[in-house]
């Protein structure tokens, strides 16, 4: 059984080799743009001795990133799970953090620090809030049942939290750890873009980009995967196991709702973490004891688009940005939403065609984006099509995930009454599972639209020229600090209202 | 109010006890004016239809939730403060192990939880495990025990702290019928032990007979106590105690009761 799946799989990844090995050989795609799997293997080898040192930057500054913000996003989370002021509070930074586009700050964070310092931050920083949404519901999704064994024994919060809370929300941090792992490498691999250091991985990809060698910018590319990969397949394993020893099969896992409150609250608790936010950037800059000239604060950034004599013109370059940016990003988004229905739907309808393409979907989900895009754009060329090819790949994964859960979650029951009036799986799907899978798209759709965003700007930044991404590329190099501040500030302005607006119609679909 | 007072607490005073809840705008009555007491050292069980509020009047004596009206008392004192002073053992429904810990460690949580050494104690808990026949799996994890071994289990545990209340709701409840009554056998055996005021709910008429000193019989909407039944058999009671005229006699009495508690609503 299980040797004949391993089998089968053995299978398939031979068939995807061989043909991607005709199709290099007779140079098929792109006029060679797609080396063969032989080349980027003797290319690899030939370059053996390039990789370590950068490798062993870039994973230093990785792991050095994933490390404190881990601790960062747990020492919060409990705080926050504990005290419901506290999650309001720091709401506004996760919100933030989750929906940015990682490299609009990446200019402010080498403005800010120094030699790996800038990788280590924006590690961190991509790091954080998965853990930290896995840690307030772990810590709060205990079994009730268990915190009556502490309460009877005499026990209060306190011997709750130590007792139960900590150890259940275990296996959910480590479930987040496998996530965020990814993301560690990708954000280091961005700061590496964005230049400055002599090694690193993303350094090395940079500067193989104009040596018209294919084949190593795949040995590149399929290297940084593959780290990916072994840091998701090693958190999956140590989750799984915890997840056995610590969940029996009656647990309840409910999900924390958001708290209610009345409209002026929680309106309140909005500003209120919103200025939070502000806050901690203007005592940031103020403890790093930057020059006003390049560190802008909130204040400056307001006056840079309002009061300042070129006030007119920047807006209207800054605009002009966003009208390039944000349709291709809508465009990506649907896309990418699209596939993954359609490929949830084929893994409904053929689940056995689905279980062998599900691994390199699972893989595609770990790449990292920098470091893919030169690839995307050698086969796809610098135009839009690269760029919407960039945005499904991110946005693929997430959302197929999402609603192929509620595919196969719709209700035993409701399919039987199709199926007792005759119809079949088609039928099921149609009259069921679809429409009950609208909210689960709402969902996907919001936790795949900063990717979206994120996934333009890496292409506009690095191949098209176009758009916010440029823009970003073009002040650094004039100088013009207070566009930089200007475009990190407003997109993640943007991506913060885009998530939230969508956020409202996922609340609405789901009613 | 140290652990190694001989003399030990746990008169149960309850009267006129009002619990109400609220679902989607309807008021409940969980508990109608219920009053009850139990001195120290007797075995009480609450038997009645689901719905009655056993489960509520259970919560209320271990100080987990507060009556709307009514005092609870156990040695005159308000049920929070006996749980929190450690000297309260709980059996609930689902034996709410913590499936991370194994056997020895379940059993030794509630000293730990009252800051009390788990290693002055190695003996009690070691005894207490081999009272309830899991001598054998002291280091396995609760996946890996069979549903009966598990209730054991949770008996154990809320026995470690030598309670002076002991609350035990329908611990055989997931049982089968030849498990549960071995299991009845064994309740009375641990029970004769220390012998601390214990409050049994249970569905079962025969359960109920066969272990307490008192039936109280609760009828649904509102929760309240029908009529509470004194039990006059020796202990320790024998198995041939289920096959005598008195006991099926004193069954049937109480099954009228639980019957017209339900058509009198």
């Amino acid at each position: 059984m299980t040797w004949a799946r391993v089998a089968r799989g053995a299978l398939v990844v031979a068939i995807i080799i061989a043909v991607w090995e005709a199709l290099g050989q007779w140079e098929l795609v792109a006029g060679g743009a797609l080396p063969p799997p032989s080349d980027i293997v003797r290319q690899f080898w030939g370059d053996r001795s390039d990789y370590p040192p950068h490798l062993s930057v870039t994973l230093k500054s990785a792991g050095l990133g994933f490390v404190f913000g881990n601790i960062i996003a747990i020492v919060v989370g409990v705080v926050s799970a504990r005290w419901r002021v506290a999650e309001s509070l720091f709401r506004g930074v996760g919100v933030s953090l989750f929906a940015m586009p990682l490299i609009a700050i990446v200019p402010v964070l080498l403005l800010a620090f120094s030699g790996t310092i800038p990788r280590i931050v924006l590690a961190a920083m991509a790091v954080y809030y998965p853990t930290y949404v896995a840690t307030i519901v772990g810590m709060r999704s205990v079994d009730p049942r268990l915190v009556d064994v502490v309460r009877v024994a005499g026990g209060e919060e306190y011997a709750v939290t130590r007792w139960i809370r900590w150890r259940s929300a275990v296996p959910h941090i480590v479930n987040a750890f496998k996530i965020s792992a990814p993301a560690a490498l990708l954000g280091t691999l961005l700061v590496e873009f964005g230049g400055g250091s002599r090694w690193g991985l993303g350094t090395y990809l940079l500067g193989s980009l104009g040596q018209a060698n294919p084949a190593r910018l795949w040995g590149i590319g399929l290297t940084a995967t593959i780290v990916a990969a072994l840091a998701y397949a090693m958190f999956a394993v140590i989750a799984q196991r915890l997840t056995r020893t610590s969940l029996s099969a009656t647990v309840d896992t409910a999900i924390v709702r958001s708290e209610a409150g009345s409209w002026p609250c929680r309106l309140g608790m909005v500003f209120l973490s919103a200025g939070f936010v502000l806050g901690l950037w203007a005592v940031t800059l103020k403890l790093l004891g930057m020059s006003p000239i390049v560190a802008k604060s909130p204040l400056a950034v307001v006056k840079y688009l309002t009061s300042d004599p070129r006030a007119a013109a920047t807006r209207d370059r800054l605009f002009d940005a966003y009208r390039e940016t944000l349709p291709l990003a809508l465009l990506g988004l649907v896309c990418g939403l699209l596939a993954a229905l359609v490929l949830a739907v084929i893994l409904q309808l053929k689940p056995t065609l689905g279980r062998s393409v599900l691994p390199f979907a699972l893989i595609s989900q770990t790449m990292p984006l920098p470091a893919l895009t030169p690839l995307i754009v050698l086969i796809f060329g610098r135009d839009v099509l690269a760029t919407v090819v960039v945005c499904v790949s991110v946005t693929f994964f997430p959302s197929f995930v999402t609603i192929s859960q509620a595919l196969a979650s719709v209700s035993p029951a409701a399919v039987d009454v199709v199926s007792v009036s005759g119809g079949g799986r088609i039928s099921a799907l149609r009259y069921v599972g679809l429409p009950g899978s609208v909210p689960a798209l709402a969902t996907a759709a919001r936790l795949a639209a900063p990717r979206a965003l994120l996934g333009v700007m890496i292409a506009e930044y690095l191949a098209t020229g176009n758009g916010l991404g440029n823009l970003l590329n073009e002040s650094r190099g004039r100088l013009d600090y207070g566009m930089i501040w200007t475009v990190a500030t407003t997109s993640v302005l943007v991506a913060v209202l885009i998530t939230q607006l969508i956020g409202v119609f996922e609340r609405l679909a789901r009613r | 109010m140290s652990q190694a007072d001989s003399s030990h607490g746990g008169a149960l005073h309850v009267s006129n006890v009002e619990r109400t809840f609220e679902l989607d705008g309807d008021v409940v009555h969980a508990l109608s004016d219920v009053s009850l007491s139990a001195p120290v050292g007797s075995f009480i069980a609450l038997i009645g239809p689901s719905g009655c509020g056993k489960s509520t009047l259970l919560r209320l004596l271990a100080g987990l939730d507060e009556p709307n009206a009514g005092t609870l008392s156990i040695d005159g004192r308000p049920p929070g403060e006996l749980r929190r002073a450690g000297r309260l053992g709980v059996a609930f429904q689902d034996p709410a192990l913590l499936p991370w810990r194994s056997v020895v460690k379940n059993v030794a949580l509630p000293l730990q939880v009252s800051g009390q050494s788990v290693r002055d104690h190695e003996e009690r808990i070691a005894g207490l495990i081999e009272l309830v026949g899991l001598s054998a799996f002291t280091n396995a994890l609760p996946g890996q025990l069979s549903g009966g071994m598990r209730q054991r289990a949770a008996i154990a545990r809320a026995l470690v702290t030598e309670p002076d209340l002991l609350l035990l709701d329908e611990p055989f409840g997931a049982l089968d019928e030849i498990l549960r009554r071995t299991m009845n056998l064994e309740l009375q055996r641990i029970w004769s032990d220390r012998r601390p005021t214990t409050v049994l709910v249970t569905h079962s008429i025969e359960e109920a007979v066969f272990l307490a000193d008192r039936v109280a019989v609760m009828s649904a909407r509102p929760g309240r106590i029908v009529e509470i039944v004194d039990v006059p058999f020796e202990r320790p009671r024998q198995p041939e105690l289920l096959r005598t005229p008195e006991f099926h006699q004193l069954a049937d009495h109480l099954s009228d009761l639980l019957h017209s508690g339900v058509s009198t609503r």
